[in-house]
């Protein structure tokens, strides 16, 4: 009788520490996959986010620039940024906004420029002279809020480690025709390694002004290009960024699109000549260094899903997962075109960050891919449609 | 006869069993854990070999960390060995405006919805007349959707705007500019229906002679340009946003 006693005490035991043993296990995964200051469990369909309140991330405005508009005012529109902004820059938070033109075109035989979301060719030194004006603008404001230190003329220094205002120049790679379906050797193409040249030049001449004005500390200028695969080819695309890449060695933001399947389909087809290996490369790899600024325009989600696929596909092979620090919405441009709704394509900020934060999580092998603090930027047209 | 066990050595026979067993489960586990992850590593390993260049996770972030600092670092001693110029204090350089060319042009304005536009003077305004579908609608072209065309009227003084919109009646899928006749356009969807618009009474017409007497595009008053103001975010219907975060705080006050 007592060693039954004893028997069913050491099953009971045994049962009981195997228990206690698969708890820690997971706690401890739970502890070694932390970063971030945030922790996964993988495959456990649960997360425990460190700490558990997320402060909301902050968004900023950014632009599709039209010219041709008699109203269009760079400088006021700076001034009006800076005073908005004012919050994250006192708080030290990064921000991200991208001043955009659209189709890149050839204005002249000496000249390169971008379309203007109109019929007009505008060309990259009056493009060059837009953005100096919103920079000064956005720096006159913070400066007249708050003074900067000695040599400083962009407002107070609220943050030393880095710099806050990222200010991204873009144009998109559309190769021309209706819908930028164009074939590939269309005459229309303008997105070629001298325009990617022209534009790199641009960067480095307005980073050139933003220094010796004295705003370096505060504002960052970034080369940029809203990649979408079904506007032009994967080989023109490289061949512009290669442009860029030799002439300016500022960051770049893709603030294009995945066009890739619903979720990781590795054998799955892609428009023209693109791949996830060369979606991955335009985001991702290789100099200059790059980031996605990816584009979640869609209620449903997919947006978010195919980005999850892309970074599962770095993931595989051999990338790691891309960490996205921020993000792109076009709610207010849709407010101002009222036609977004019926496409489904007006995600808020705080409804894209949801969805990505979804989507990566919904696999261990990307989660924790959006940093805690993302930054998020939302689409307008300036000054209108 | 049988032998009594003291209850002591009984209590001291379940605790080495109790740390017996506890030992054995973890080495257990710990065996488990390193083949699971010799495994999941093999599994990685093959993935990496379909790779076009020999990376690891680990080589691949700690080139990325590298060049991102030398980026922020070269920006930081640019910034050091910069003699700064005060910036101007007034009068931003202007750009002279594109002229304002007529005719029939591609609208290079993705990714809004258009393909092609008309430019031309109206009453001696600036009046442009965009032709399109509905967003995202043009790669779906077995099922069409309504035709647009959106008609822009700037003023004569350039400081005053209005945007007009027109939707077909029938599903004939995106909308092509394809001539203009005394200000009628002849426009072709997708469906290759031919249909046209007057531009001087804003109305799709039945033909290109076809008179009509609806009043035309009067001119617009002139008023003061003002900055963009900051519009709320459109929330679906039944959603709440987090409090304090949209919209955008539009005013601050200086700091002492």
């Amino acid at each position: 009788m007592g060693q039954r006693k004893q028997i069913v005490i050491l099953v009971f035991i045994f049962f009981t520490s195997l228990v206690l043993i698969t708890r820690i296990s997971k706690d401890s995964q739970i502890a070694e996959n932390g970063e971030n200051n945030t922790a996964h469990a993988h495959g456990g369909g649960y997360h425990l986010y460190l700490p558990l309140i997320i402060r909301s991330p902050f968004t900023t405005s950014s632009y599709y620039m039209n010219h041709s508009e008699a109203d269009f005012n760079p400088p006021e529109l700076g001034q009006t940024d800076a005073v908005n902004y004012l919050q994250a820059i006192q708080s030290g938070d990064r921000i991200i906004t991208i001043l955009a033109w659209g189709q890149p075109c050839k204005y002249s035989d000496t000249e390169w420029g971008a379309y203007e979301y109109t019929d007009t060719c505008y060309r990259v030194s009056n493009i060059q002279i837009d953005i100096q004006n919103y920079i000064s603008g956005f720096c006159a404001q913070l400066q007249n809020i708050r003074p900067g230190g000695s040599g400083q003329y962009c407002g107070y220094s609220y943050n030393t480690q880095q710099v806050p205002v990222i200010i991204g120049l873009g144009v998109d790679n559309c190769i021309g025709g209706l819908n930028c379906a164009n074939p590939p050797g269309s005459p229309t193409n303008a997105v070629t390694y001298e325009h990617g040249q022209a534009w790199g030049t641009m960067v480095q001449s307005i980073n050139s002004y933003v220094i010796n004005h004295g705003y370096g500390y505060q504002i960052f200028v970034a080369g940029a290009m809203d990649i979408e695969a079904p506007w032009n080819t994967y080989t023109n695309t490289k061949a512009w960024l290669d442009g860029y890449k030799d002439t300016c060695w500022r960051n770049f933001y893709n603030y294009g699109t995945c066009d890739c399947p619903d979720g990781y389909q590795p054998y799955a087809p892609f428009a023209r000549d693109w791949s996830y290996d060369r979606i991955h490369e335009v985001s991702q790899r290789g100099l200059p260094v790059k980031y996605p600024l990816p584009e979640i325009y869609h209620t449903d989600g997919i947006d978010a899903r195919r980005w999850q696929g892309l970074s599962l596909w770095g993931y595989l092979n051999g990338y790691s997962k891309i960490t996205f620090q921020e993000l792109l919405t076009q709610s207010r441009a849709c407010s101002q075109t009222q036609n977004c709704d019926l496409y489904n394509t007006l995600n808020t900020p705080i409804m894209a960050i949801q969805q990505l934060r979804e989507a990566l999580d919904a696999d261990w092998r990307t989660a924790d891919g959006l940093v805690p603090y993302s930054r998020s930027t939302d689409m307008t047209w300036y000054p209108r449609p | 006869m049988r032998h009594q066990k003291s209850p002591t050595l009984s209590i001291l026979s379940i605790i080495t069993g109790f740390l017996a067993l506890i030992a054995l489960v973890i080495i257990v586990s710990f065996a488990f854990k390193f083949l699971v992850s010799s495994s999941i590593g093999m599994a990685l390993s093959t993935a990496t070999a379909s790779s076009p260049t020999e990376v690891t996770p680990t080589s691949f972030q700690h080139w990325r960390e590298t060049a991102e600092a030398a980026v922020m670092e070269t920006h930081f001693a640019l910034i050091a060995m910069t003699t700064v110029t005060p910036p101007p204090t007034c009068c931003p350089p202007t750009n002279t405006p594109e002229p304002f060319v007529t005719g029939i042009f591609e609208a290079h304005v993705a990714p809004r919805p258009f393909a092609n536009l008309w430019k031309g003077m109206v009453n001696g305004q600036q009046v442009r007349v965009y032709a399109g579908g509905l967003e995202g609608t043009y790669t779906d072209t077995p099922n069409l959707t309504k035709g647009v065309l959106e008609v822009h009227v700037t003023s004569p003084s350039l400081d005053n705007f209005e945007s007009v919109r027109y939707e077909t009646s029938e599903l004939t899928g995106w909308l092509e500019i394809i001539a203009e006749d005394h200000y009628v356009l002849t426009l072709v969807g997708q469906n290759d229906q031919t249909l046209y618009f007057d531009v001087l009474t804003m109305q799709f017409v039945d033909s290109l002679t076809t008179t009509v007497t609806a009043p035309t595009i009067t001119p617009l008053p002139p008023i003061t340009s003002t900055a963009i103001p900051p519009t709320p975010y459109p929330f679906p219907e039944g959603y709440t946003p987090p409090p304090g975060q949209y919209p955008p705080p539009l005013t601050s006050t200086p700091l002492p």
